[in-house]
């Protein structure tokens, strides 16, 4: 019971992580409340195996992604409405859209294995911790990286 | 534009903001994997009773061919059991979600076409063993002597014919299902292994 209310604990303290990667991945509203069932679910799972050896919000982050990215979503069948290059010819000024805004609908832009990459870097974590949690040996991670960067720099100028 | 104060506003602005919806934590999973443990977990239930049915039935008939389909049949659901219990504790230790990305999907993907490898494989084998077991089940049953009913010219025709036009289309049925339920799933998760792997 001890393990059932730290683990209760934990999740409270770091709910926003698993919000955060549906919000990422995840465009229809009944996927949303599966996949965040479904990480609760996997986590507690899989709460035996944590040692400690890593901050929990990291653990949580590594079960969050495993879990969105191997469910079976549903399949997108409208042309997201939140295209950068629509809404910039949409908009008459670049303004009306803010810089974090534009820098979600980009991530959103990219394939989901070069988003988690740039997510993971720009939370903080480090090439060797991103290249732990995604399987990419630390080389492959900082070159991905950096072209990853570049892709995103072109996607928001102006910005 | 700054990516990292950029990244700070949209996390407080959007992305660690509650979601909408109930959000109750459930105690059973929807993941594919899972969902495939559940259903090893049903199949085996039913292929414990049909092997309890075909061992009775054993018992019951007396024709000495109908007694070698039967044992047959039984071995083939023996042979199936086994099988299904080893994929099902396969998924239990080899499938934790806190290892690396690449693992768990080379994993589920793994285990994913193997199961479907194993149904595709259970619908050639068992099925045409299944159908001639039930041909001369029913035989028997219906003409009460199963011997005079095999001398009967055209009959064991049939019974090749229709085990000829039966077991492809099982088996591309099996086939068809798996690609409708599981198809995309393994094409989007080796799409991701892909893009892993993918030198930059």
């Amino acid at each position: 019971m001890a393990s059932d209310r730290t683990f209760t604990e934990l999740i409270d303290q770091n709910r926003g992580i698993i919000y955060k990667v549906i919000r990422l991945y995840v465009r229809h509203e009944e996927d949303e409340q599966d996949l965040f069932q479904e990480i609760l679910f996997q986590a507690w799972k899989s709460f035996p195996n944590f040692k400690g050896n890593s901050k929990f919000s990291t653990w949580l982050y590594r079960v969050a992604l495993n879990t969105v990215l191997t469910f079976k979503r549903r399949p997108q069948l409208v042309v997201p409405y939140e295209d950068l290059t629509l809404l910039k010819i949409a908009s008459v000024e670049k303004n009306q859209i803010d810089e974090s805004e534009a820098l979600y609908i980009a991530i959103r832009e990219l394939n989901e294995v070069d988003r988690m990459i740039v997510t993971l870097h720009l939370d903080g974590y480090e090439n060797e911790e991103i290249a732990d949690i995604s399987g990419l040996t630390k080389n492959n991670t900082a070159v991905k990286l950096h072209r990853i960067k570049e892709v995103l720099m072109q996607k928001l100028k102006g910005y | 534009m700054d990516l990292r104060e950029a990244w700070k506003e949209l996390e407080t602005t959007k992305l660690n903001k509650p979601l909408l919806g109930t959000l109750k934590p459930r105690k059973t999973s929807k993941h594919p994997v899972q969902k495939l443990r559940r259903l090893y977990k049903i199949s085996t239930g039913f292929a414990i009773i049909f092997l309890a049915c075909f061992i009775a039935l054993f018992f019951v008939f007396h024709e000495p061919i109908v007694k070698a389909s039967l044992a047959l049949v039984i071995l083939g659901y023996v042979f199936f059991l086994l099988t299904n219990m080893s994929m099902y504790r396969k998924i239990v230790i080899e499938l934790p979600m806190d290892n690396s990305l690449k693992l768990v999907l080379a994993q589920t993907h793994d285990f994913i076409s193997s199961n479907i490898r194993f149904q595709e494989r259970a619908a050639i084998f068992l099925y045409p063993i299944a159908g001639t077991a039930g041909f001369l089940m029913g035989g028997s049953v219906g003409s009460g002597d199963l011997e005079r009913m095999l001398k009967v010219k055209g009959v064991l025709i049939i019974l090749i014919i229709t085990l000829i036009i039966l077991t492809p289309i099982c088996y591309l049925l099996a086939k068809w299902m798996y690609k409708i339920s599981y198809g995309k799933c393994l094409t989007d998760i080796k799409q991701l292994i892909t893009e892993l792997e993918r030198p930059d």
